[in-house]
């Protein structure tokens, strides 16, 4: 997109802003150092700079004033026009005007007008000190022409006569100057004589023009001339080549003259004066083209990058450290699905070496944006000059730390806030030069600007030897404004009392002037402060003066955060702001002067409730709270949240690039699986909520809702429903969330019509599923129809199955049943040895399993069931809470060291006598602890222990001595206890586990409760509601026979059956 | 209806300078329009992630491929009640000045095309109170179509540049 000026424009407001900057800064140097010739070089070329620039841009009135700037500092330069203040300033208006011109332009302006009032003042200054000769000239010849020009008697004499006789011709004193390393500079220099010589009567030349012909060599030529030409025609004469300097001035017969008597007789300071001037000019022959050279250095190794570009770049090095948590994130999953592999160490490996790859190029991309901020400060000595003529205070402005630097975002609006801050130093810091003198200070203030780092933030610091801060005044002044009361006064430090000073309109100054005074400026600087997530530390000592000290974190991209949720919604705290995170009692918060506070290890701490200013409901009491600690300016804020997640590496997005900005939040980002996370603003919290309180808003309701996000934090219950603000969008989402569930079922009910329809049912009769050993077994079970058959795995592991279906007519579906059963084993055993364990297992039991199965057969509930679960169901919840029982029976084998075989359940309908007939072992003495189900399924779990076998196994956990008996040798000892409970706990969460897995539900664990007694007297306990229930159990057996214990999974029957349906 | 529109537009078409392209939608009994070349994309409803003391119309922000966009609700924007979420809503995700914002709707109905002598700006008696933000409106056949101008219904646009 073209500027205003064509597609130069932002190059020319680049470069030309540098110059102008260059341009102030040079001229206060100047103004302090009359002779420097290198600083008046440096202004001259900035200004022929712009002037050539502008005309090519098209800005021809800039052009012009530039050229008539250019006209005066080279006569500056030569030595015919002194600096004074006035021709300072004159200059200064000069550069004012450039500059708006400039500004004007950036603005999408281009001005026009010329500037004509501005050209006269020049032109009239120019000639009112031109006539003057003064005796002392400040020779600044920058050349080694400073050897004076001995023009012959005789020559002089011929050139008068020759200008009278022409009076059309005017003389001129040319003075050429070639670059050091030139080659046969005798020889251009020659061309030069010559070419000016075909343009009029050269009287003077030196080296002369023999010398020239001889092969002389010389870096400069001085020639006078007598020529109808105009000085610059001449000039551009001599302009070729490898020109270093060329000037070309109107040469004056008695200046002249009197140059030479001053070059002859040697007058005190003159001479002098020529001399050191000589010598000081053939230093600055080499030091000019090495100068030169050393700029070009300079320019070559920097480039100019557009700041969008940048952006650009730091936008997709952010997206790539979300992407990497991402992976991260699959990772996790992959080892939790799969468990640890090899193949997934090095997937583990690569993602960390992507991410610190990542997190190196981010570092280095907001390396980029770091600007030196030299290029601020060099902004300051104009200001300060300024300022010192405006107060009549004498101030020396030191700088140091010009290299630090600063992302380019801070040095941008750095500026103004440092204005302020050095204004104020100069208005009210610094006294007058009298009162200095009086105290007994040097009469010139100071004024120091200083960058460093300090730890990981960048530390600028603005520091003057004035008369400090007056504690007392500005307590008074906030006592006054309100916004402390004495008593309060007392407890503050003196940085707090200083922090007074940023209240808006706060002035502790009796009089106001242009400049300050009028409390605006601090407030700037509290909000660039602010903006930046910055620092300001005040140290002040009166009398001896006042140090501001501004401190910015580095990294302003990549935050790490700590995670909160509220209600669902997820918001982050910048890490960087957190002081701590604590645990709170409700009965620790009490109220004071309407706002609630909390007693933190003594320290006072106002808190504020995070869900009133995010307009949420507030929740049903609970005991505890959790709090996280921030810093806030220079207290500390507490803010009462739903529940803590964790850590976050957060790259945060602005909210404003689509939206605009919200209060209180200084951004969005997104997680690796795509939550957005919305990031708080501190102070813009703080504002929220003293506006909320002041505004009785309406009192959001909440209630309970569905969940419809998968984050958990540490301690969060997991249930189905959670306690939501009636908001638009919460309903709109929980409406979202009943919609999708809805067509998931209904593409699942879908699927299995489908599948219904291919499976041929002939018989409604219940079956039995069997698993027997071998081929005899055949004969013995009394159902219809049985067939055995038997997979051969080919690891050579005998896992014979044989299932018995009354009513399967159809080999294929027992094969598949067979092959879904070996299946299912084998998902939940990963290698061969578990797998022959499994093996072991089904064959041990077996046998017990048929005995049982003449007394269950009889039955009569069957038929029941039947009824109220389709065959497919039965089947399916066999499978499921199979590979749950196997799951707990490997869990238990590995947790008293012993092989444990277990028996395949069946599924039981029954009602509490049926089950007590189950079970051989009713009347035996059992140790049981009961667990409940609780989450998308209900019920019970229930792991009982022989008597005789609860101590083996306690002994086993706890090793051996521990697990005693009570004194009566009956009652279990507390450790035996908990074992058990230990024991019970993990073997049922191993079935609730496989359950939650395979039907993609939640099911989990209650508190374990401990019964005593007989089988029947515990089963009698743990009796359901309902009179009818499903159940199915398991026996840990040993060895064959040595019974450890039993399982007895005793579900809600409805919820099951609906969980079953679905899954 | 569609077919007798065609020819209508066929009659008066002269050449394709003349004709605009409007994405038609469903907001309660309302048809509404919006020149299609803003639209960007439609998609089914997602979860919506709430942002806190925003107006009472901005569902909230959704994350589209990694950008964070803001959905607001059309018929909380006109009429002060919450939509219904149906099977058939959709959030078309419109682009204005380089900011991309999602806006919620009953029902998608088609892309017409309309010549522009049958566009007609809105009259100022027009008396529905969202008036303002409808710029002009189009005969469809039997139906009047209001065309939204995106940028007075995306008033956070411009509220941007205030805040």
């Amino acid at each position: 997109m073209a500027g205003i000026l064509g597609e130069y424009t932002e190059v020319f407001l680049e470069e030309s802003e540098d110059q102008i900057q260059e341009l102030n800064a040079n001229l206060v140097k100047l103004e302090k150092d009359h002779t420097n010739p290198e600083i008046i070089n440096d202004i001259f070329r900035a200004a022929h700079s712009l002037k050539s620039s502008s005309a090519f841009v098209g800005l021809y009135n800039l052009s012009d004033l530039a050229h008539k700037m250019e006209n005066l500092l080279q006569k500056i330069r030569e030595g015919t026009v002194e600096i004074n203040t006035i021709l300072v300033n004159l200059l200064f208006e000069c550069f004012d005007l450039i500059k708006n011109v400039i500004e004007s332009v950036a603005q999408g302006i281009k001005v026009e007008t010329p500037f004509t009032e501005m050209i006269k003042k020049l032109d009239d200054y120019e000639k009112s000190v031109s006539g003057k000769s003064s005796e002392v000239t400040k020779a600044f010849v920058p050349d080694s022409n400073s050897k004076t020009i001995h023009i012959s008697d005789g020559n002089k004499e011929e050139l008068s006569s020759f200008l009278m006789n022409n009076p059309e011709t005017k003389a001129y004193l040319v003075q050429i100057q070639l670059k050091a390393d030139t080659q046969m500079k005798g020889l251009r220099l020659l061309l030069v004589l010559q070419s000016v010589k075909a343009q009029g009567e050269v009287f003077h030349s030196d080296p002369s023009e023999a010398d020239l012909d001889d092969g002389k060599a010389s870096n400069s030529l001085t020639l006078v001339v007598a020529t109808n030409s105009s000085d610059s025609e001449i000039h551009a004469l001599c302009n070729i080549d490898m020109m270093e300097n060329v000037t070309v001035t109107p040469f004056e017969f008695e200046n002249q003259t009197s140059k030479s008597e001053i070059s002859n007789s040697p007058v005190e300071q003159v001479p002098n004066f020529s001399e050191s001037n000589s010598k000081l000019g053939n230093q600055k022959t080499e030091q000019a083209p090495e100068k030169a050279a050393g700029d070009s250095k300079v320019v070559m190794k920097t480039i100019k990058v557009s700041s969008d570009k940048l952006d650009e770049l730091m936008n997709n090095v952010g997206e790539l450290v979300i992407t990497n948590s991402g992976f991260q994130k699959i990772y996790d999953d992959l080892v939790a699905q799969f468990g640890e592999d090899s193949l997934f160490n090095e997937l583990k490996g690569k993602i960390d070496q992507i991410n610190r790859i990542s997190k190196d190029l981010q570092t280095g991309i907001m390396n980029i944006r770091m600007v030196p901020i030299g290029s601020v400060f060099n902004r300051f000595t104009r200001l300060i000059r300024d300022l010192s003529l405006e107060t009549k205070k004498k101030v020396n402005l030191e700088l140091r730390g010009e290299n630090t630097e600063l992302d380019k975002k801070v040095i941008d609006a750095i500026g103004e806030p440092l204005i302020h801050l050095i204004r104020n130093s100069v208005d009210h810091g610094l006294e007058t030069p009298e009162e200095r003198k009086a105290i007994g200070k040097s009469e010139e203030g100071t004024v120091e600007l200083n960058a460093y780092q300090g730890g990981s933030n960048i530390l600028v610091e603005i520091r003057d030897d004035g008369r400090g801060l007056n504690k007392q005044k500005i307590l008074k002044k906030a006592i006054e404004k309100g916004l402390t009361t004495e008593s309060e006064s007392s407890n503050l430090s003196d940085n707090e009392i200083f922090q007074f000073i940023f209240a808006p309109g706060f002035s502790t100054a009796d009089k106001i002037s242009d400049i300050s005074g009028r409390g605006v400026g601090m407030n700037v600087v509290n909000k660039l402060i602010e903006e930046f997530k910055g620092k300001i530390i005040i140290q002040s000592e009166e009398g001896s003066g006042s140090s501001f000290t501004l401190s910015f974190p580095q990294a302003l991209a990549i935050i790490p955060s700590i995670l909160v949720t509220m209600e669902e919604e997820v918001y982050a705290f910048p890490l960087s702001e957190v002081s701590e995170t604590i645990k709170v009692g409700i009965d620790q918060i009490t109220t004071l002067e309407g706002h609630e506070i909390i007693n933190l290890r003594g320290e006072v701490l106002p808190i504020y409730r995070l869900n009133r200013i995010l307009g949420q409901a507030d929740k049903p009491e609970t005991v505890e709270v959790p709090v996280v600690i921030v810093n806030f300016k220079t207290r500390k804020l507490g803010f009462i949240v739903d529940d803590l997640i964790g850590k976050h590496e957060t790259v945060i997005k602005s909210l404003g690039k689509n939206y605009k900005d919200v209060p209180g939040l200084t951004g969005a980002t997104i997680m690796g699986d795509g939550t957005i996370i919305l990031v708080l603003d501190i102070p813009g919290l703080v504002e929220l909520a003293s506006e909320k309180l002041q505004i009785d808003s309406n009192v959001v309701e909440g209630k309970l809702m569905k969940r419809t996000s998968t984050i958990r934090s540490l301690e969060m219950t997991d249930s189905q429903e959670i306690f939501k603000s009636v908001l638009s969008t919460n309903l709109y989402n929980e409406k979202l969330q009943e919609i999708k569930s809805k067509e998931k079922t209904k593409i699942k009910k879908d699927r299995s019509r489908y599948e219904r329809k291919v499976q041929i049912v002939e018989e409604r009769t219940p079956e039995i599923k069997i698993i027997s050993i071998k081929e005899s077994e055949a004969d013995t079970i009394p159902l219809s129809n049985t067939k055995s058959t038997f997979v051969e795995p080919s690891n050579g592991v005998s896992l014979s199955y044989s299932i018995v279906e009354s009513n399967e007519s159809k080999t294929d579906s027992k094969e598949e049943e067979i092959q879904r059963l070996a299946e299912r084993a084998r998902i939940d055993s990963s290698d061969a040895e578990e797998r022959a364990k499994a093996a072991d297992i089904i064959k041990g039991f077996v046998e017990q399993k048929e005995e049982r199965l003449k007394q269950i057969n009889n039955s009569s509930s069957d038929n029941q069931m039947g009824e109220m679960m389709s065959k497919e169901n039965i089947k399916k919840l066999e499978g499921i809470v199979n590979s749950g029982m196997m799951n707990a029976g490997m869990v238990l084998s590995q947790l008293v060291s012993k092989d444990v075989e277990l028996f395949i359940p069946e599924i039981k309908l029954t009602d509490r006598e049926g089950l007590g007939k189950d079970f051989r072992y009713s009347h035996e003495g059992f140790f049981g602890v009961k667990i409940r189900m609780t989450g998308d399924l209900h019920g019970n779990l229930l792991m009982m222990f022989s008597e005789e076998n609860a101590s083996e196994i306690a002994k086993t956990l706890l090793g051996s001595e521990e697990a005693k008996f009570e004194k009566d040798g009956k009652t279990l000892s507390e450790d035996m206890v908990s074992a058990l409970s230990e024991i019970s706990n993990i073997v049922c969460s191993g079935v609730m586990n496989s359950l939650s897995n395979k039907l993609k539900k939640q099911i989990l664990p209650d508190v374990p409760e401990l019964i005593n007694g007989s089988f029947m007297e515990v089963i009698e306990i743990v009796k359901p509601e309902r009179t009818k229930f499903l159940s199915m159990h398991t026996e840990f057996n040993h060895e064959g026979s040595n019974l450890l214990g039993v399982l007895v999974f005793l579900p809600d029957f409805d919820e099951l059956v609906e969980l079953i349906q679905k899954a | 209806m569609l077919a007798n529109l065609q020819e209508k537009n066929q009659e008066a078409e002269a050449n394709l300078e003349d004709i605009e392209q409007f994405l038609t939608f469903r907001v309660g009994e309302e048809i509404f329009g919006i020149r299609l070349l803003l639209v960007h994309e439609i998609l089914k409803p997602v979860f919506i992630t709430r942002l806190p003391n925003v107006e009472d119309y901005t569902l909230g922000v959704i994350n589209l491929r990694g950008e964070i966009i803001p959905i607001l609700d059309l018929k909380k924007r006109f009429s002060k009640t919450d939509s219904e979420v149906l099977h058939q809503s959709r959030i078309i995700v419109v682009m204005l000045n380089e900011k991309r914002s999602g806006i919620f709707v009953d029902e998608v109905k088609q892309v017409v095309k309309v010549h522009k002598k049958l566009i007609s700006e809105t009259i100022d008696d027009l008396s529905l109170n969202y008036s303002k933000m409808v710029e002009s409106v189009s005969r469809y056949g039997d139906h009047l179509i209001l065309n939204l101008s995106l940028e007075q219904i995306i008033e956070f646009v411009s509220a941007g540049k205030q805040a």
